[in-house]
């Protein structure tokens, strides 16, 4: 006990430090690079996701460039009213959330059926399977702005592809852009082509990452290709499939503006069946531009997409926690 | 001491070490953001003090909590803005400005308009400046957005506290009452006074009135046509062909006819109609409403000596016209689904279009020419009515932002009676994108080798840069149309609430409601795409869901406060 506290605690500290940094140039040794690479990504997910989150406050405010964020008075909920105030205001709630489920729906069923589709082409012809991923991911690529006029080629009223083809079989012509009632199912079906390629090849991967060995033994004990596909395939990509839904889940509440705004055209006669939060938002303040209200809104998703993500979540795990996203 | 101890001496330093990054990480996150929004605010500052401490002009808006910082530049800026305003004073008396621009420190100023960016726009540049200089020695970069992003580019610009000057602004483009409620631009009476008087001697004090937001100018009026005699532009190849007597159209009803002809003979729609509304019969003015917001159909009658706010989908007007739209789509007189903007003008340009419903102006005509190329004829249907709308159409005001007011108001008086500046920036360089025709009458062409298409600079917007009747005519038939604008302006019938302007503030939440239910039913019943037996009953009882009522007892409690302000 003769040496002085002060310097037993230096040279515990400094003991520390050297472990720890021993344990840090060890680890860094083993996974600098895979740091380095992640580091854009994180920055990039700080600077877009974390940082804006203190403009959440906006929501609650009469913000006025002029004023600042903090000078701005607080007006409480006032800002969200506009979202609630109408009948029309819980019909693009219905319709988002309607839409987005059926979205996801058809394109995880029909991503699902593409990907083993290909996994059967797969085995038969490499350069077919390369031909029908690249066709069917080539989709994903085109702007809606685009996609909106090639469904109108189809559609439109006086010199549309499918009211020509109607006309051909003497069956009376349809005024597309004028019938709500067929929208859900043009926006699904226009949903579906844009996207299942690229979902489907996120199963194909997955199918692709199965134990060949588990096939191998089915077909020795003489299961059909139906039998293995249900049997093995699916429930092994099972979890694949779970976290894509929440994920999917998770943006449930976001409207792809691009898809309801270009493809719709913007038309109100189809406002009942297309009209989504987005679209909605955007019409609503496009006049008086309040940047509280939109980031109200903003806010008001973010929050129902929390929640139904952890509900799923919550249900899933209910039902078999291994499959749990966390 | 055992190893366990120092384990767990090590983790507690880890946990503490832990909390201090936090505690740290929480203190400097939002002093971080409190840095940044500093420095926004750091721009802004000696803009309000020189404007504080300039004896031309009223504080814009109460300035923030000054820090010892601030308040240093504060008083440094207050120094030079007053010596820049007292030798600016003493410009403008003197006789010579040439050679009081020499006394004024150089500065340079920006103008920030909607419009898309020409090729040539370095070389107007370069010309204008050496005008700037030598008159108010400031030098101006030319600062044209495109207009589908104007407004949003201009309101980040606004948020982020960017240096700007003279700016333009509109109720309909980079909203002008917006903007005044949010501080975005300086009051400027006093200094129209001092730095523009031509300016302000120019027009009416009426007139000035409709500018004025709570008794103060926010902008300088561009003078051009402000009453909105909405009526056809019919093409003339057609007219001709079908032999249409002009004198016989007095309403919309009166088209008819030729519509039939059109349709018949030619199997186009006769209506250039899109997306956006073109093609539309209901017009406020036509049936006589000022329309005080339109983008929610809230109007006054133009006559009403009692001001009774109303809502303009009520009226049998709207009605009236909602039907004609309706019975004219069902003949085949609309294209059957409304196209985009774009689609829109190349039909017309393309010959499947015949007319558009517009206002039918002096020298109409030529501006339809170039858009559409086709020679056309027009005819108004409507008794011309000078509303505040029709008068604020087209202004220029000054950013909160700005760096010198003053400056900025002297280039604003340059741009609305300086005609060689006004010129160069609405019709480019002269030689090299026009040439005189008749320097007499002040009729110019283009130059050899240019057209329309080809020339490096022909913003054809006029309306955008200043006072319209200095600029110079483009075709010898044009003569004298600026003489008659001048006079259909003057001899308007003014609408008895003209200078109300409608503040939405309060009623934001019911605006926003109901100007989508506009947007969504207002387009359909007015291009006839919607029946208005079962479209009309469905949308009013809408409306008044969204708070209709509520925004006109608001508008009413307005303007009940102007009269009694204002007489």
């Amino acid at each position: 006990m003769q040496q002085p506290l002060v310097e037993k605690v230096q040279q515990q500290q400094h003991q520390v430090s050297i472990t720890r940094s021993a344990r840090f140039r060890r680890m860094w040794a083993k996974n600098g690079s895979l740091f380095l690479m992640a580091l854009p990504g994180l920055l990039l997910l700080f600077v877009f996701s974390y940082l804006p989150m203190f403009g959440i406050i906006i929501a609650f405010k009469d913000y006025r460039a002029a004023q600042g964020l903090f000078d701005s008075a607080w007006v409480g909920l006032k800002n969200f009213e506009f979202l609630f105030g109408t009948q029309d205001a819980w019909r693009v709630t219905f319709n988002t959330l309607f839409l987005n489920s059926l979205f996801i729906v058809t394109s995880t069923t029909g991503a699902i059926f593409l990907a083993l589709m290909l996994n059967e082409v797969r085995e038969r012809s490499k350069i077919m399977t390369n031909f029908y991923q690249s066709a069917l991911l080539l989709p994903h690529f085109i702007s809606y702005v685009i996609v909106g006029y090639f469904v109108f080629a189809f559609l439109n009223t006086d010199n549309g592809l499918v009211n020509h083809t109607l006309a051909g079989f003497g069956v009376e012509q349809i005024s597309w852009y004028s019938s709500p009632q067929y929208w859900p199912t043009i926006l699904t079906s226009v949903n579906l082509w844009k996207h299942v390629g690229f979902n489907s090849i996120i199963y194909l991967s997955g199918i692709l990452a199965i134990n060949p060995e588990y096939f191998e033994a089915a077909k020795i004990d003489g299961a059909s290709k139906w039998k293995q596909i249900t049997r093995i395939t699916i429930p092994l990509i099972f979890p694949l499939v779970i976290i894509t839904t929440l994920l999917a889940i998770g943006r449930i509440f976001y409207a792809d503006f691009g898809l309801f705004y270009q493809v719709t055209r913007d038309n109100g006669l189809l406002y009942p069946t297309t009209d989504v939060l987005d679209t909605y938002v955007y019409r609503a303040l496009r006049v008086n531009g309040d940047v509280g209200m939109s980031a109200a809104a903003g806010l008001y998703q973010a929050l129902i997409g929390f929640i139904l993500v952890v509900g799923a979540n919550w249900i899933v795990r209910r039902v078999d926690s291994d499959k749990a996203l966390f | 001491m055992s190893n366990d101890a120092k384990d767990s001496k090590s983790k507690n330093f880890n946990r503490r070490r832990f909390i201090k990054l936090a505690a740290q990480a929480a203190v400097a996150i939002p002093a971080g953001s409190v840095l940044l929004a500093a420095c926004g605010d750091s721009t802004a500052t000696p803009a309000q003090s020189t404007t504080a401490a300039a004896p031309a002009a009223t504080t814009a808006a109460a300035a923030p909590a000054a820090t010892t910082a601030a308040s240093a530049t504060t008083a440094a800026g207050a120094t030079t803005a007053a010596a820049s305003a007292t030798t600016a004073a003493s410009a403008t008396t003197a006789p010579a400005a040439a050679t009081a621009a020499a006394n004024l420190p150089p500065v340079e100023l920006t103008y920030t308009y909607r419009g898309t960016p020409p090729k040539e726009l370095a070389l107007i540049q370069e010309e204008l400046n050496k005008l700037t200089k030598a008159k108010i020695n400031a030098t101006v970069k030319l600062v044209p957005i495109d207009p589908g992003s104007f407004d949003q580019k201009v309101k980040l610009a606004f948020a982020a506290g960017e240096k700007m000057d003279v700016i333009f602004t509109a109720p309909w483009a980079n909203d002008y009452y917006q903007n005044v409620s949010q501080g975005n631009l300086l009051p400027i009476d006093d200094l129209l006074n001092k730095f523009a008087p031509k300016t302000y001697a120019s027009m009416t004090p009426a007139s000035w009135n409709a500018a004025r937001v709570n008794g103060k100018i926010y902008a300088v009026l561009n003078q051009q046509i402000w009453v909105k005699p909405w009526g056809v532009n019919l093409r003339k190849d057609l007219v001709d062909k079908y032999k249409l007597d002009l004198a016989s159209l007095n309403k919309f009803e009166d088209l008819e006819p030729f519509m039939t002809q059109v349709k018949n003979g030619e199997s186009i729609p006769a209506i250039y109609s899109n997306d956006q509304g073109d093609g539309s019969v209901f017009r406020p003015e036509y049936y006589g409403y000022d329309s005080l917001l339109d983008t929610i159909l809230v109007g006054v009658k133009g006559d009403d000596k009692d001001l009774k706010i109303i809502n303009m989908a009520e009226t049998p007007g709207y009605k009236a016209a909602a039907e004609l739209s309706r019975k004219w789509y069902q003949a085949g007189f609309y294209p059957k689904d409304a196209p985009p903007t774009s689609d829109g003008v190349a039909n017309f340009k393309a010959g499947k279009s015949a007319l558009f419903l517009h206002i039918a102006k002096p020298g109409g005509e030529l501006e339809a020419k170039v858009k559409f190329g086709y020679d056309f004829v027009a005819k108004s249907f409507t008794k011309p009515l000078l509303t505040t709308a029709g008068t604020t159409a087209t202004m220029n005001g000054i950013s909160r932002t700005t760096s010198n007011p003053e400056r900025s108001m002297m280039f604003l008086e340059l741009l609305n009676t300086d005609k060689e500046v006004y010129n160069l920036i609405c019709k480019g360089i002269e030689g090299k994108h026009w040439v005189w025709v008749d320097k007499a009458s002040e009729v110019i062409g283009f130059a050899p080798g240019v057209t329309a298409q080809t020339s490096g600079y022909n913003p054809n917007t006029d309306w955008m840069f200043g006072n319209q009747f200095n600029a110079y005519y483009l075709d010898k038939a044009q003569v004298g149309n600026w003489d008659v604008t001048a006079k259909l302006n003057r001899e308007s019938t003014p609408s008895l609430a003209l200078g109300f302007a409608a503040n939405t503030e309060k009623i934001k939440t019911e605006v926003a409601q109901v100007s989508a239910l506009v947007k969504q039913y207002s387009l359909a019943l007015q291009g006839g795409r919607q029946d208005p037996a079962t479209g009309l009953p469905e949308f009013l009882g809408k409306m008044k869901d969204a708070g209709m009522e509520k925004i006109i007892a608001e508008i009413q409690t307005q303007i009940n406060a102007w009269k009694k302000a204002n007489g």
